[in-house]
């Protein structure tokens, strides 16, 4: 008889005899093994090729469960939340769905798993995140819960776990689950994370996100890996109504004369650099060129230490600190999430005004303190680098002040929609401060190219 | 273990050559190898941010900047950093951050923050000054650390360890790797294959024929289960992790696909060695008999079954008996028949009961000892499930399994015994299932 059993996040199909002719194309003799093998995902397919062909078959791949029970606290939906579910239904239970921070995704992969009933993995880019799922389903399905990650290995019928995570255990925890959703499921598609969803057998798969899109256009790898984009509402569709309405506000500040003077002097000889060598930036590989030749001579590490010093003093100007101290006296009455571009900054400001702060270095027992001191406002501003980008949820949250950040929109989006979550009447603002005459104009400008700012 | 990013490494060709520390850059690398164990030395007690301040400001050109690196990372490793243990940084910021929000709330419309005064606040509380205090918030960050141990090892292992440590980061973006392998033993070629083994990695193995036309060791293809879909460095560390293990057999040549920096160029790299090629080794390993690299029970077993006069002779084996997807078993010996026994072959097969048996030209010996029950039944099973090769398994009575375990028609056998192996006993059992 035909069997199929996991291997390390693979599929072994053995004594297929001739019955092999019937295999999904991902199927592979593999000589080493003396078995046919498939990628893991490709679970679902075998089965139903076996199963159509009328192909007896004993499963010890599978090892995933049916939950006990569904939901234990009922919420009535949203209607979105509602359609989205029936989408994703209508796609064999594989899809991603698209809505903005703050409409209630989380919600939507509870239905979707009180609907399959399946042992199911929730994965999220963050421990933050991972901290919050936890307590979500718990609540939720009245159930103890796995976790995966930040030093735990739990596994349960309903686990959490990062995709750092997923990454290195998937090829041992494949099996164990029917349901898979990928929260901020845009993370996805990198050679490595990718894995995590080639590894697993789930024939049930969800993604989660509020922009899909990439900067290398690999967000078409997420209908191989989970399905299509079965459902989308964009931030202004949802504004209002369900999400808190916001103001977006880009404050100037300037360089002071000693630190306008090294920013030139800075830019001056990174920029002869790069017309020597005769590299241009608005070509695609521009970025790449320069960090190779600079590591070739002793010119060029001047020069990349220029451009990261003249860049070091635009993103974090003194002005900036002086203008965000405006703000937190300003707010002090409000509950404020000051975002950097980098560690050192944040770590600046926690210092200078004693606010508390969230890095990669602070630990998941401090992180929680800090979110529930903001949460119930023992805490009025905490600032972050970038862990707290993603998802994490603080409704009580109604002031973002952006002091350094990337130029990606992803990212920009992401923050605003951290203060976004409807709660009463709330009005939320984000500022965003610049220093203008300076780079990071031109970054602001690009980081704004979204529908949320206009 | 090197990170991929620290490798000194030029691509020419589509290979990767790890650049060779000789001659006058050896010479600078110990130098700033010791360079760096000095200042180490020098700042026990000082914090990470300290160190590292001090490493850095030891000049290194442009294309010494991977070594500087690399060499600081290995010495990193071995250091010994503690966090300040005096206060507890996260109560203390949860106590500095209340009372600063709590202040902050409080402030009218024409009043400002000062921070001064809240520090002082819970200093005075605490007994500390606010420079204690300053340094005693965000004392368990990472720079904030305190080096209590440095390395004591000379600068020239330093460097060795570097050499070293260059081919194996080189593998951590290893997608496969092909190795030909010459094992002195077949206690090296067991641990090699343990090691595949328990880092799962998978492989395809096949004799490899020298100039004499003798089979010496073998050629492997390595790679991971899903690698025949999908070249991926997922099983990168496994592959880098290998490397000590081949180093311990007599010889190796590797050569490995990579996909190398962020745009995953495909590039090859070849490395060997192994300890018959590491320095000063080769010519004593040359002289050596082979019989002297046997564990002694097997090179006692040998000298005396070679005494005995019988038709079969005897010689260490080489050769690796697999069965994909079942198991894999390498032996110590392999006995030849001399002469065939024509009389007993023409009796047997009279009886019908050599049909299924290969031809009785070679059993091997696999010597298990005192190994592990575990092991055995593997033999079992690889015997069972139709390993094409008469073998002979040597298992010491205190592993407490019967030689009935194995049935007579099948072509390996159990050989059970106390204390020492008897030649005569293995005579009689190579006899009985040569039949």
């Amino acid at each position: 008889m035909t069997v199929l059993a996991f291997a390390f996040g693979t599929l072994e199909i053995r004594d297929a005899g001739p019955h092999a002719a019937l295999l999904p194309n991902a199927c592979q003799w593999d000589a080493r093994t003396a078995c046919h093998r498939a990628p893991a995902i490709a679970y679902a397919d075998v089965v139903r090729a076996l199963h159509l062909a009328k192909v007896p078959y004993e499963d010890r791949a599978r090892a995933y469960l049916e939950l006990p029970h569904g939901m234990r606290l009922h919420r009535e939906p949203r209607p979105y939340q509602a359609d989205a579910l029936v989408a994703w239904r209508a796609h064999r239970g594989r899809g991603v769905v698209v809505l903005p921070t703050g409409a209630g995704k989380t919600h939507v992969a509870m239905m979707a798993i009180d609907d399959k009933r399946r042992s199911a993995l929730v994965i999220a880019p963050t421990l933050d995140l991972v901290r919050q799922w936890y307590d979500a389903l718990r609540t939720t399905f009245g159930m103890p819960v796995g976790l995966v990650g930040g030093g735990e290995h739990d596994v349960r019928a309903l686990t959490v776990t990062t995709y750092d995570s997923a990454y290195l255990h998937m090829e041992h925890l494949g099996a164990r689950f029917g349901l898979v959703v990928f929260d901020e499921a845009h993370h996805l598609p990198g050679a490595s994370y990718a894995l995590a969803a080639r590894f697993s057998i789930a024939p049930f798969r969800l993604g989660l996100t509020a922009t899909p899109e990439r900067t290398d256009g690999r967000e078409a790898d997420l209908e191989e890996l989970i399905g299509p984009i079965v459902f989308r509402r964009d931030v202004t569709e949802l504004a209002g109504e369900f999400l808190a309405d916001y103001d977006v506000e880009t404050i100037g500040v300037e360089l002071t004369p000693d630190e306008r003077e090294e920013y030139e002097a800075g830019r001056a000889l990174y920029r002869g650099f790069i017309s020597r060598n005769g590299i241009r930036f608005d070509r695609p590989t521009g970025w790449g060129e320069f960090i190779m030749r600079s590591a070739r001579s002793d010119d060029g590490r001047r020069a990349m230490k220029a451009y990261l010093r003249q860049r070091e003093l635009a993103f974090g100007a003194q002005s900036k600190l002086e203008a965000l101290g405006q703000l937190l006296e300003l707010h002090r009455g409000d509950r404020a999430i000051v975002f950097t571009q980098d560690n050192a900054t944040a770590y600046r400001i926690a210092r200078t005004f004693l606010v508390p702060v969230i890095t990669h270095q602070t630990k998941v027992r401090e992180r929680s303190e800090i979110l529930e001191g903001l949460s119930k406002g023992t805490y009025g501003a905490i600032v972050t680098s970038k862990v707290l980008n993603e998802g994490v949820d603080v409704p009580d949250a109604n002031v973002a002040v952006v002091v350094s950040g990337s130029g990606s929109v992803r990212e920009h989006v992401q923050r605003l929609g951290r203060v976004l979550r409807k709660k009463g009447d709330k009005r939320a603002v984000l500022y965003e401060l610049v220093t203008e005459a300076t780079s990071e104009q031109y970054t602001s400008q690009r980081r704004r190219e979204h529908v949320a700012y206009r | 273990m090197l990170t991929a990013d620290l490798v000194n490494a030029r691509r020419r060709d589509g290979k990767l050559h790890v650049t060779a520390l000789a001659g006058k850059a050896r010479a600078r690398a110990v130098e700033l190898a010791g360079t760096y164990l000095a200042i180490l030395a020098a700042h026990v007690d000082a914090t990470r941010d300290e160190v590292e301040a001090a490493l850095s400001a030891i000049p290194t050109g442009a294309s010494e900047r991977k070594l500087g690196l690399g060499l600081r990372k290995l010495l990193d490793d071995a250091c010994t950093w503690e966090a300040e243990p005096e206060v507890d940084p996260a109560e203390l910021r949860a106590e500095v951050f209340h009372r600063a929000a709590a202040v902050r709330r409080a402030l009218g419309d024409d009043e400002h923050f000062d921070r001064a005064v809240v520090l002082e606040e819970i200093g005075k509380a605490r007994g500390l000054d606010l420079d204690a205090l300053e340094r005693a918030l965000f004392a368990d960050l990472r720079g904030a650390y305190r080096l209590l141990g440095a390395p004591e090892t000379p600068s020239e292992h330093v460097v060795e360890a570097y050499e070293d440590g260059q081919a194996q980061a080189v593998l951590l973006r290893a997608v496969r790797v092909t190795v030909q392998v010459d094992c002195a033993t077949a206690s090296e070629a067991r641990a090699l294959f343990r090691k595949l083994k328990f880092l799962r990695l998978l492989y395809r193995v096949q004799p490899r024929a020298q100039a004499d036309g003798e089979a010496h060791g073998y050629a492997l293809e390595i790679d991971g289960p899903f690698a025949m879909f999908e070249a991926s460095t997922k099983y990168g560390l496994q592959l880098a992790l290998l490397l000590p293990v081949l180093r311990e057999c007599r010889a190796f040549a590797l050569e490995a696909d990579l996909r190398w920096g962020k745009e995953r160029e495909v590039l090859q790299f070849e490395t060997s060695g192994g300890w018959g090629a590491a320095k000063g080794s080769v010519a004593a390993a040359a002289e050596r008999p082979p019989e002297e690299l046997l564990p002694d029970e097997v090179a006692q077993l040998l000298a005396r079954f070679r005494a005995l006069e019988s038709r079969w002779q005897v010689e260490i084996a080489h050769e690796l008996l697999d069965l994909p997807g079942v198991g894999l078993c390498a032996p110590d010996l392999v006995f030849f028949e001399a002469e065939p026994k024509s009389d007993a072959r023409a009796k047997a097969t009279a009886k019908g009961k050599a049909k299924a048996k290969p031809p009785a030209r070679r059993i091997f010996l696999e010597v298990l000892g005192y190994w592990s029950r575990d092991a055995v039944w593997k033999r079992v099973e690889l015997v069972r499930a139709g390993l094409p090769f008469r073998v002979l398994f040597a298992v010491g009575a205190r592993l407490r399994v019967s030689e009935e375990v194995l049935d007579d028609d099948l072509p390996g056998a159990l050989y059970v015994y106390k204390g020492a192996m008897s030649a005569r006993a293995v005579l009689e059992r190579l006899e009985a299932l040569a039949e």
